[in-house]
């Protein structure tokens, strides 16, 4: 009687052909479903086998990412699978592509335009005075499922810090300096959590931490940073607001 | 058909006076943190957030949201130790999560601490980090 414990697991591997095993997602991004034999067996599998078929299937994705030009969102699925852990630095021209990037970029821009703080700050200028004024304004990205932002990142943090002098001459107040945009977030998965893929339904992150336990894949920090000049003039309407127009 | 323009006229009135009481109404300023990631499909900004359980109101927030909210609120009342603001600005949970952060980041405070002083004097109540 055969008694080996690979058995079972040799057999599971080879009653797939080598397109089928590739094939649990089936293709998001053309909305075509996985294989239903390659579900039917996935499920029969134990941990590390289900974690070695993933991982072989994220490897296809990749490919499928490249070949629709999602090459951000193929570089960080590539980056996690290759478990080094160190910190990516995301070109800057690329996430201020995203509208959902620049949406909370120019959010951000607002509230300074609208800051009570900045308002009852120049109020107490006399003619001539110069000063600085620093703030920070912190707004969670919210990428959009049918973007590439959502498979490249999820959900990340944007962080606006502005360093202004200002100056007041007569009824006018003169501003120049900058703010720097800092993005960031962690490529990481969350139990309980899942991303929903056509054709395969709700994928659990719990199958993706299999690929981490048993392949070696490894969380990391996305972070990019950008800086932007600014020179404007305003002043303190009848209403007591400023109209500072920083965009 | 006059009355029916007047009907019609009342109901826009009274409608625009409850949506302006209801915007304009105080209620209580309560710690905003980010909602555990769950990734649900998101339509509006404010399910990115949700109110902190007593539990998870971060350490010194208590302490010090009384500065932030006074450097950052222009309407605002304080009653029985309770901050009370407008529910249009309550209503921006984004604007709130940062109240919430400010309240515990020494180095915003360290930031504003600069600007307390304009024209040689100090137009606000120098409040150090608690």
């Amino acid at each position: 009687m055969y008694t080996s414990r690979l058995k079972p697991e040799l057999d599971l591997k080879k009653s797939l052909t080598p397109s089928e095993y590739t094939n649990l997602f089936g293709d998001p991004f053309w909305t075509l479903p996985g294989n239903s034999k390659a579900k039917s067996i996935y499920w029969q599998m134990d941990d590390k086998q289900k974690a070695e078929m993933l991982k072989a299937n994220y490897i296809k994705m990749i490919e499928k990412g490249r070949q629709r030009n999602w090459d951000h969102a193929a570089d960080n699925l590539q980056w996690w699978l290759d478990g080094s852990g160190f910190t990516k630095i995301i070109d800057f021209k690329w996430l201020r592509s995203q509208r959902e990037v620049l949406s909370s970029e120019n959010l951000n821009i607002e509230r300074f335009e609208n800051d009570e703080d900045l308002k009852d700050f120049v109020k107490e200028f006399n003619d001539g005075y110069t000063d600085k004024y620093v703030a920070y304004f912190v707004h969670q990205v919210k990428a959009g499922i049918f973007g590439e932002l959502f498979y490249m990142s999820g959900y990340s943090i944007l962080n606006s810090r502005c360093n202004f002098k200002i100056t007041r001459k007569k009824n006018d107040f003169l501003l120049s300096g900058t703010i720097v945009h800092s993005w960031s977030d962690r490529y990481d998965w969350h139990k309980g959590a899942h991303a929903y893929i056509y054709g395969f339904g709700y994928v659990g992150d719990s199958d993706a931490l299999l690929v981490e336990k048993h392949c070696g894949a490894k969380p990391f920090d996305m972070k990019s940073t950008w800086k932007q000049n600014f020179k404007a003039t305003f002043q303190i309407e009848s209403s007591g607001s400023l109209n500072l127009k920083l965009r | 058909m006059i009355k029916k323009i007047f009907i019609v006229l009342v109901i826009l009135i009274v409608s625009f006076s409850f949506y302006y009481y209801w915007q304009n109404r105080y209620v209580e300023l309560r710690p905003v943190i980010l909602k555990e990631y769950d990734r649900p499909i998101i339509f509006f900004d404010n399910q990115l957030y949700k109110f902190a359980e007593p539990n998870e109101v971060p350490a010194n927030y208590y302490k010090n949201i009384d500065y932030v909210i006074d450097r950052s609120v222009k309407d605002y009342i304080k009653r029985d130790g309770k901050i009370y603001v407008r529910y249009k600005l309550m209503n921006d949970l984004n604007l709130i999560w940062n109240y919430t952060l400010w309240s515990t980041d020494p180095e915003w405070f360290k930031m504003k601490r600069e600007m307390d002083s304009v024209n040689g004097r100090d137009y606000k109540k120098v409040i150090y980090y608690k």
